[in-house]
This record gives C-alpha cells, structure tokens and sequence, in this order.
C-alpha cells in the first residue's frame, strides 16, 4: 500500500507548523470569499496570485492556500445562501432555496449545521477518492503525446463552452478570445513577436495576473454598481443551535454520501464544475423520493435537499484539481488561474507532476484532509461571527476589495501603469458580460493557448504536415468523438435542464 | 428590426471586423526556421477564421434579452471609475499608497451611496491598515509618497 505511505509523508508537510499556518488562513479567508455575494473562489484566488508571489511562498505552500480557498468557498457559500436567501457562490444556488426555507423557519442554525456537516463528507470523501484516482489518471496520461494533449485541449474548450452560459456560440467565442489573445507575444517554435506591436511590455504576452485581476476582480466591482439597488436581502440573525441530533443526522446520512460521489465524479470533468454538481445532486434525491411517493418538505426547507447539493460542490473541487494535477489540464475559470499561477512558479502540472513532486501533490492531499476538519471545527462555533460579518455594507466590501487588488497589482512589478490596464481589463470585462459572453472560457483559452498551439504544431512536424495525425490512434479519436458530444450537448439536454432549472 | 437584437448585431458586426483584421495581420507571420512545418501564422489565422464565422452566427441569431444597459447613468458611473483608476495610478507616486487608496476607496463608496463621513473614516482607516499588513508585516513595500516623505522625516 504505497499510497499510505506517500500519505504519511504528505501530513509531514501539510502539518508544519507554516503550512498548517497557511491552511488556516486560507480556510478562514475562503469561508469569507465563498460568504459575502458576488465574489467567489476565482476572485479570491486571483487577488492572492501576486501576493503570495510577492511573499516568495514555496510551492507546496502556495497550492496549499489556494486549494484551501477553493474548498473553503464551498463552506462559506451556504452562510449567505441560508441566511440572506443570496447564494455565496453560483454553486449554492440550491443551498439558498432549501436553507433559507429553513432558516426563516427559525432553523437557520440546522441548516448552517447541515451544510457544515455536509461540506465536509463532501470534502472529505473526494479526497479520498482523489488519492486513488489521480496516480490512475497520470498513469494512464502517460502515454499521451501532441495530438492526444491537442485533443485533450479542444475536448476541454467544447466542455467548458458548452457548459458556462447559455449560449454556445458565444461560450465557443469567448473562447476563441481567450485564445487570441494568448497569440499576443514572443513565438517561443519560432522567435518572432506576434500582435506586440513593437511594444516591449508586450514581449513575454499579457500579464496574467492583471488580466485576472482586471477580469475577475475589478469586473465583479463594476457589476455590482451596475445591478445595485435590485432590492434589500434581508438577513436571518435568528440561528439556534447548529447542531444536528442523530435522528437528523442519520436521515441525511444517505443524501451527502449520494452527493459527494456525484460532486466528485462531476468535478472531474471539464466544465461541469461545482454549480452543475449541486443541481444535478440536488434533483436526483428529489427522484429517489418519487417512488417512495415522498417529497421534499414543502415549506419549511429538507435537511436531505440540502445535504446533497452541498456535499456535492465541495466534492466537485477535489474532482476538478485532478485534471488540473495529472493532466495539466484545467477544466474550470478557478483551476485555469491555479495553473497560470503554477506555470508562474515554473512547475508544469502533468502525468508526472505527482512523481517528480510527491511533497507537493501529497502534501496538498493530506493539507485538504487537515483543511476540511478544521473548517468543520472552526464553522460550528463560529457561525454568529459570520453572519455578523454579513452585515458589512456594500458601500465599504467592494471598495475594500478594490483596494486589496490594488495591493495585489503593485505588488507584481510597483507599476501605476499595471493599474490602469487593470482597470482598463475590468472594463473589458464587464462589456463581455453585458454581451453574455461568460468570462471562465477567455480565462482557459487565454492560459491554454500556448499549450495548444505548441501541440498542434508539433503534431504536424512529427507528420510533417499530415492532419489525419491529430486523429489516428484510439485516445485521441475517442477525446474527439467526446469534444463533439459535448458540443451537442446544449441541443439534446438545454431545454429540458432549462425546465428543471425552472421548476426548481 | 426589433431593437432588442442590436447589441447583438453590432457586437457581431464589430467582431466579424476584428476577426478579419486578426487573420491579415496574422497571415504575414513567417518562420526562419524549416522544421516548424505549421508555422506562426496558421494558429492565428485559424482563430480569426473562427472568430469571423461565429459572429456571423452571433449575427444571424441574436439574443432576444441583452444586459447591454440603456441607461446612461450606468455609463456615467464606468466613466466615473475609469477616471478614479486614471487618478490613482497618477497620485500613488507622490502622494503614495494611503491617500491613494483612502481616496479611491471614497471615491467607489459614493458610487455605492455610501454615507460620507462613515465612509471617509473607513476609507482612511482601512487604507492605512492595508499599508501596514502589506508594507509593515509582510514586507511588500508599497509607496509612502515621494511628496509626504520629507514631511515624515523619511
């Protein structure tokens, strides 16, 4: 049981004193990310890319931190979702319609403590299943070459374009952006400078960062003051006990197993992600009770209907770092930063990333083990606190984190003119979202581009020139076949999710 | 025409022009070296193709219910943030990181109606808590202000 083994000596990183220290923080602060309305882990994350950049943190460290905003938003998001009846994040949209029944019931308190509890089976459990799966999938990725990563590449862009949005075309053409701008800069096949114009600050292409930043931080400002004043939440201050008792506990026992297994398996593929896993939890325990000729609760919010959703988001984030770690492929907005921020490092995630850095990978593996228990110890007593912190006003939280990317700019290279591209980009942005182009396919295109055309291109030096390479063995033809499924997918399945969506 | 589809009409249109700038200037790219079979331009010159050709179908089937805002206030406000960012990254320099922030901070609390005394006092006070985390504990060293320095004896 080699497994084990690396284990152990991934807690003898995750539980020094440092990386311990990280892990709390980044739980303390995902929780707040994941709570406060219009932003979430991406947002949180690409705010702290340069920071801990700037702080020169090693890598297992810096992994550590922003897996643990990752799984920490997923905990944080039910706060605002019972409380304020304002899902945290896109993935807690369910959470808020049966935790916010039973908040304003006057259970607040269970609901908070079922999502508590939830969260963790959630977290817990795809980690598990992440220790046994991903040494599976780098074994199997091994094998892989140029045109099986390019047909990796485009499977994941179909995913994520048909899956963010609800417009293909446009998910397709916010790709494609992301993409072209990814051109921009020194061709590392051929020396030359592409799109830069003569301009040097062009040479090594975009920053990252600031176009994160801008995208993702300055952006979600910006939409903010544009939907303001669509009314007052009102705030459920009202908890109670957090606790469940065993009868409680033991009726949803079964929906956070169901869940996470479905949180996790969901997690893994490319652009479904944690909103997709709730939902499709979520309507599945409503199916097993059918035949029961049972239902969820009418009015006063389902424990179960709550469970499973939230089991489910937080297993879909360890299922979505897999690719990410054994494949170097990120399927999401929020693993693309991750990578961006991983490549920063010079480390390149892939088959062997596990074996050339077990300190890191399994350190990472033993920091979630850690992470998910203390965010179930730390999340029971202090629920008073955060809803308190719920109370903070707009007028203050967004300007404050205005602020904070500001920090986080300067910090990568002291430039005011980074600053205002940034808000340049956020601009950019938001014009993006007001033309319903969904913003997480820019992201991945603009991060995998390099990647892609590197191995389109040397599909075709290996051929010399012939195309049928890119589709002559079994993997790549069947990540074909699998990339143009999933284009059709919002034809075969848009309306009649759109309809669930709806009765939901 | 039903004015709900403009925006997307003209995004397609403006696009559809990008797209066709993009394959141009991407086409001139050449390769010093004979190896790279695909070379530099075939990748760009692939996506303006296909940027060209989704907004075509943009184009031809609009979104019935943009976001696109028709209200003018809503402008104003991007302006007035557009500006707010053009001052910052002029007075972060001399004035240096506090009186930066405190007064982009302020400047985006009215945008949210924020109350003007609290929010001032919040501005500051926030800001200068940034500055010691970042420049005191953590050692990033953010701008204390080229024009304060010989006020502080700096």
């Amino acid at each position: 049981m080699e497994v084990f083994g690396l284990l152990l000596d991934g807690f003898g990183v995750a539980l020094q004193p440092f990386n311990l220290m990280i892990a709390l923080v980044a739980c303390l602060l995902g929780t707040l990310i994941g709570m406060f309305p219009g932003i979430g882990p991406i947002n949180g994350i690409v705010v702290l890319i340069p920071i801990a950049f700037a702080l020169n943190l090693p890598p297992a460290a810096m992994l550590i931190l922003f897996a643990g905003i990752y799984y920490g938003a997923e905990y944080g998001n039910a706060i605002s979702a019972s409380l304020l009846n304002v899902p945290g994040t896109s993935a807690a949209v369910l959470t808020a319609l049966e935790g916010n029944k039973l908040s304003r019931m006057g259970r607040a308190g269970k609901a908070l403590g079922t999502s508590a509890i939830a969260s963790f089976f959630g977290g817990t459990i795809s980690v598990i299943a992440m220790m046994f799966f991903a040494p599976l999938l780098s074994r199997w990725a091994i094998r892989f070459g140029p045109p099986q990563y390019f047909a990796l590449i485009v499977f994941a862009f179909s995913m994520i374009a048909s899956l963010t949005g609800k417009n293909l075309w446009k998910g397709l053409m916010a790709t494609v952006i992301g993409l072209m701008v990814s051109v921009i800069g020194l061709d590392v096949m051929s020396g030359i400078e592409r799109f830069t114009f003569g301009q040097l600050k062009l040479a090594d292409g975009v920053e990252f960062v600031v176009v994160v930043i801008g995208f993702f931080a300055i952006n979600e400002v910006l939409k903010l003051i544009y939907e303001k004043g669509d009314g007052e939440a009102i705030l459920i201050e009202e908890i109670g006990s957090v606790y469940l008792t065993m009868k409680e506990f033991s009726s949803a026992f079964m929906s956070m197993l169901r869940g996470s297994v479905i949180g996790f398996l969901i997690g893994v593929l490319p652009g479904a992600g944690a909103s997709i896993a709730s939902f499709i939890a979520y309507t599945t325990e409503r199916q097993l009770l059918q035949p029961k000729g049972e239902t969820f609760a009418e009015n006063g919010g389902d424990i179960r209907g709550l469970s499973a959703p939230e089991a489910a988001n937080n297993a879909a984030v360890s299922g979505a770092l897999i690719p990410l770690l054994t494949l170097g492929i990120p399927g999401s907005g929020t693993t693309a930063v991750m990578l961006g921020a991983l490549l920063g490092l010079g480390l390149q995630p892939g088959p062997l990333f596990m074996s050339q850095n077990p300190d890191i990978f399994w350190g990472l593996i033993a920091s979630m083990y850690v992470g998910n228990a203390l965010l179930l110890v730390l999340n029971l007593p202090l629920v008073g606190v955060w809803a308190k912190l719920l109370k903070t006003p707009d007028w203050f939280l967004y300007p404050a984190i205005v602020a904070i990317s500001f920090v986080a700019i300067y910090a990568v290279n002291n430039s005011p003119f980074d600053i205002l591209s940034m808000g340049v980009l956020g601009i950019m942005g938001f014009l993006l979202v007001m033309l319903k182009l969904p913003l997480p396919p820019v992201i991945l295109g603009l991060i995998l581009g390099p990647l892609m055309e590197r191995n389109l291109r040397r599909s075709l030096s290996i051929s010399q020139g012939d195309w049928m390479f890119l589709w002559s063995d079994p993997i790549s033809i069947g990540l074909w076949i699998a990339a143009i499924v999933s284009l059709c997918l919002p034809f075969i399945i848009g309306r009649k999710r759109r309809e669930e969506i709806a009765a939901a | 025409m039903n004015s709900n589809y403009l925006t997307d009409r003209v995004a397609g249109i403006v696009l559809f022009l990008f797209g066709g700038w993009y394959v141009w200037y991407g086409s001139q790219f050449e390769s010093p070296i004979v190896a790279d079979s695909l070379g530099p331009a075939a990748f760009p010159v692939m996506l303006g193709i296909m940027m060209m050709g989704l907004s075509v179908v943009i184009f031809l089937q609009p979104d019935e219910n943009p976001n696109w805002p028709t209200n003018t206030m809503v402008w104003v406000k991007m302006a007035a943030v557009i500006l707010s960012f053009v001052i910052y990254s002029q007075i972060i320099k001399p004035l240096g990181f506090v009186v930066a922030t405190s007064f982009e901070m302020y400047a985006l609390g009215l945008l949210f109606d924020a109350p003007k005394v609290k929010s001032l006092i919040t501005s500051i006070l926030f800001s200068a808590f940034l500055f010691w985390l970042f420049s005191s504990v953590l050692k990033l060293g953010l701008p204390t202000g080229t024009l304060l320095e010989p006020l502080l004896g700096g």
